[in-house]
């Protein structure tokens, strides 16, 4: 099913343009990005069934506008006559430079007018669209796939299962650009709690997603026995034994670190205020020489997978390392030009109501050559660490944190039986990558969402082959 | 016209939740403006419930959607008709919709929005700060929400809320590095002195941070928590205790039922409505539920759940009990009674605490290492552990600390911690 550019932005792309030419009139520089995100949250678990909007579901405007130095933006979801819109922008810009002027601040330097041409349209495709499938369906699935892991062990306390969707559309207007774009993404959630005889609790979870309709909803079910199998095993997991181990990282946990380590780190919005050690180390070694990472909207058909930023560029892929070699960020429009390179089209905000940062899309490790079976061969005392749960980055000091959900024990090449978890991965990013030794011959990515400090959620995907790494494990 | 709609397509149980949101934002790098922003948005949420039942069991099914300001009339009433329909596919056990009398539905102007802002820039801009230690970068939100809250039950109620959020970050340099110290405040009331004390603590901090030394090899030592990684243990607390919670078995604490060990520091958490400087002081919940003072834990003994009107009628809590702001007890620890051999850690790069579990666990962007003669900040590594592996042994500060709208003790002492040395 084709996915569609909404028809309410398409009816105001007429009044967004002359918009734009009144605000020409006094500003050197105007654009708008008018959002129209519809989504739904549904979940069944053995205690309640749920139906809401997606917390990323909007439809609004933000207006960007340039006067030397000034720039300015305004947030609004009300329509009104074009020349009242204008005049209220007008006022209120006038109102941050008074304000401006009496506090005796002074503007960073002078914005940059985006001259680009570009008038493209991007609407893509799912197997199966949200109007083809009745709710009722939905929700009978999602009880179903609850009664099937429950019947999967009587120690399991519930398994809440949800589908989410976000239909996006969005219209990016500016003097030189009209670009239109529509896509559908879906993910499935599983998260299992269970408690054993000893009233001993444990909890787990997975997600799948993609650029997919609610096709995706068979393709998790078949995974609910593994998950229920990984939930249980955790009931005879050990504490971690301080110290750096041999690891291999499973894709999730890869793509945590190809996350946290490298997509944070050089995000170019933090070398503009000098809080990246990276932007001292372009072109130099930051990992081993098997390591090559990436970062970008057309490599994958994922979660963030566009044909524009919030900025109206035109998105591409950046090799951020490669062989080893940190070779360039990525950036939002604003950086860039601060910094006097070419905008990858990064540039993202959480919602039409917040500013734009620079900010990953689909941040992966490149596969190798290796085969798990070899990676685990050559470890004499090690672990396998599966699971992502949360990271942290740290791009001014290179620290990264990685919660992980368990580690398998590997011993003399074979797995013991042993598990442990849960497991805090810490260290220094450079040497983190610099150990990675094995690289595997099959990248996966996963689903997530990403924070810019505490806050400014935006969806991401990030993954990679199993890799072969030392690694400091708490 | 969204309650025209609802009369018209004869829905008989909603509730309708309206927010106005207003902000002013400024986002500096060092003190000269990147940009500066505002925002007019208006928000309405519509909730409609449909009683049925399921096998002779009565069931009360909801589902809600947002309405958006630019819709017409026949898009209101399609997305209500969508979410009657979706409301009688949710089998939910039956529950009753809030029917206190909140009742308080009054004009209410915002003026102070621009004030407030250039208060705080104000402040800022009269840090002192030095050649090896200032300010490198800052985002500031000033928000102002108009909320009302209306059900079919008779919840009619309007109030302003202000929620405000200062991102800093202070560098300090020396002849070997430059540091960072990252922070996100979170406040209600703008106090020129209470910010500027947090800007000046963060200076503190980011003072210590270039003096401090990879975390050693330890073992055996009491971990002490200070800062919000304070916070994120009680909420621990405060989850197990929540009727979702309970309602879903998530954990499965009951009324009388005795927190720490004898040999722990028996203090009491309370709900309290009204907290200075919190941005989460509201007259009522979502719900409609009238939001008061009460005790969760008193001396560490459970005496009443908290949470949403829903859950609390699911586990046969019969009062309206939901919270924002939380006070939790000093306990009976003096700063100076820490003279044994102890790793204290004061900023987390993120501390983790699952609910379901009680695990816990954080990277160390900044924590000091007493070996009982001197006192060393350190930087890296790790602490983990569980939150009841501690309980019998569990010691806290008697002095309390404020993190928004939470007060809690200065600092908490563990005994059962892995420390990973960076």
């Amino acid at each position: 099913m084709l996915i569609n550019c909404s028809n309410y932005l398409e009816d105001k792309i007429d009044g967004l343009q002359s918009l734009i030419e009144l605000l020409l009139e006094y500003f050197d520089d105007a654009s708008i990005l008018a959002t129209d995100v519809i989504g739904k949250s549904m979940s069944a678990s053995k205690y309640e069934t749920t139906i809401k909007d997606h917390y990323l579901a909007e439809r609004g405007f933000v207006a960007r506008v340039i006067k030397g130095g000034n720039l300015f933006e305004y947030s609004f979801n009300h329509w009104e006559e074009i020349s009242t819109l204008k005049d209220s922008i007008l006022k209120k810009f006038k109102e941050h430079s008074a304000m401006v002027e009496k506090l005796e601040l002074a503007y960073y330097d002078k914005a940059v007018v985006n001259k680009e041409i570009a008038f493209e349209t991007d609407v893509r495709e799912v197997k199966i669209g949200i109007e083809e499938v009745s709710l009722e369906d939905i929700i009978l699935k999602l009880k179903s796939m609850n009664l099937y892991a429950m019947s999967l062990s009587n120690e399991i306390i519930d398994f809440k299962c949800s589908f989410n969707y976000l239909i996006t559309s969005k219209v990016f207007v500016s003097p030189t650009k009209t670009l239109k774009q529509a896509y559908m993404a879906s993910d499935v959630f599983g998260f299992v709690i269970a408690r054993n005889d000893q009233n001993r609790n444990v909890s787990y979870h997975e997600s799948i997603g993609e650029l997919m309709g609610v096709e995706i909803l068979d393709a998790f079910e078949d995974r609910i026995p593994e998950i229920i199998m990984a939930t249980l095993e955790l009931f005879n997991a050990k504490k971690v034994t301080p110290g750096i181990y041999d690891v291999i990282c499973d894709p999730k946990v890869s793509g945590l670190i190809a996350h946290e380590a490298f997509g944070h780190g050089v995000e170019m919005d933090m070398f503009v205020k000098n809080r990246a050690l990276a932007k001292s180390f372009i072109n130099k070694k930051v990992a081993s020489d098997v390591v090559t990472m990436r970062d970008g909207v057309s490599c994958v058909n994922q979660v963030a997978s566009y044909l524009f930023d919030d900025e109206g560029i035109i998105a591409k892929e950046t090799i951020i390392i490669a062989d080893g070699i940190l070779k360039e960020g990525i950036s939002d429009y604003v950086s860039a030009n601060r910094l006097g390179v070419k905008p990858s089209g990064n540039g993202r905000r959480e919602s039409f109501e917040r500013k734009v940062y620079t900010r990953m899309t689909n941040t992966y490790f490149e596969k190798g050559n290796d085969s798990l079976k070899n990676m685990i061969s050559s470890i004499r005392y090690g672990f396998l660490l599966e699971g992502m749960i949360s990271g942290m980055e740290d791009p001014k000091h290179w620290g990264i944190q990685c919660m992980i959900a368990k580690g398998r024990e590997i011993v003399d090449g074979h797995f013991t039986g042993v598990i442990i978890a849960p497991v805090i991965l810490t260290g220094y990013v450079p040497r983190l990558l610099q150990d990675i030794s094995m690289v595997g011959d099959e990248t996966f990515l996963q689903v997530g969402s990403c924070g810019k400090g505490y806050k400014e959620t935006v969806r991401v995907s990030c993954g990679g082959p199993y890799i072969k790494t030392k690694a400091r494990l708490g | 016209m969204i309650i025209d709609c609802l009369n018209e397509l004869g829905i008989k149980q909603y509730k309708m939740i309206s927010i106005t949101s207003y902000s002013h934002e400024i986002f500096f790098i060092g003190n000269k403006i990147d940009l500066t922003r505002e925002k007019k948005v208006t928000h309405t949420t519509v909730t409609i419930y449909q009683e049925h039942y399921d096998n002779g069991v009565r069931c009360l099914g909801s589902a809600s959607g947002e309405i958006h300001p630019t819709m017409k009339h026949d898009e209101i009433s399609k997305i209500i008709k969508d979410l009657a329909f979706a409301a009688s596919l949710v089998h939910n056990p039956y529950y009753e919709l809030v029917n206190q009398n909140a009742n308080k539905n009054t004009k209410i102007h915002v003026k102070e929005i621009k004030g407030v802002i250039q208060e705080i820039v104000s402040t800022l801009n009269q840090i002192e700060e030095y050649e090896d230690l200032f300010i490198n970068s800052s985002e500031i939100f000033v928000n102002y929400h108009i909320v009302t809250i209306i059900n079919s039950s008779g919840v009619n109620y309007k109030y302003l809320s202000s929620d405000n959020e200062m991102e800093i970050v202070i560098n300090a340099i020396d002849d070997k590095q430059e540091v960072e110290i990252y922070k996100d405040f979170r406040f209600g009331l703008f106090d020129r002195v209470y910010l500027e004390d947090l800007v000046y603590q963060s200076f503190d901090e980011a003072r210590q941070r270039i003096k401090a030394v990879k975390t050693p090899n330890i073992s055996n030592v009491d971990v002490i928590i200070s800062g919000k990684g304070v916070v994120r243990y009680f909420e621990y607390y405060l989850e197990i205790a929540n009727a979702k919670n309970i309602y879903q078995r998530v954990n499965n604490i009951k009324i009388d039922d005795t927190i720490f060990g004898s040999n722990a520091d028996h203090i009491s958490i309370k709900a309290v409505k009204e907290l200075k400087y919190s941005s989460k002081n509201v007259p009522i919940d979502q719900d409609g539920q009238v939001v008061s003072s009460f005790t969760i834990y008193d001396h560490a003994k459970l005496v009443s759940y908290w949470g949403d009107h829903q859950y609390l009628q699911y586990i046969n809590h019969q009062e309206n009990r939901n919270a924002f702001n939380f006070m939790i007890e000093g306990g009976t620890l003096e700063r100076d009674e820490l003279i044994n051999p102890h790793m204290e850690v004061v900023s987390f790069s993120s501390f983790h605490v699952d609910v379901t579990t009680g695990h816990f666990a954080g990277e160390i962007r900044l924590g000091y290492y007493f070996d009982g003669i001197e006192r060393k900040a350190i930087t890296g590594g790790s602490i983990s552990g569980n939150i009841n592996d501690n309980t019998e042994t569990f010691r806290c500060a008697k002095e309390v600390s404020q993190f928004n709208n939470y007060v809690v003790p200065s600092f908490i002492v563990l005994k059962n911690v892995k420390i990973a040395s960076s």
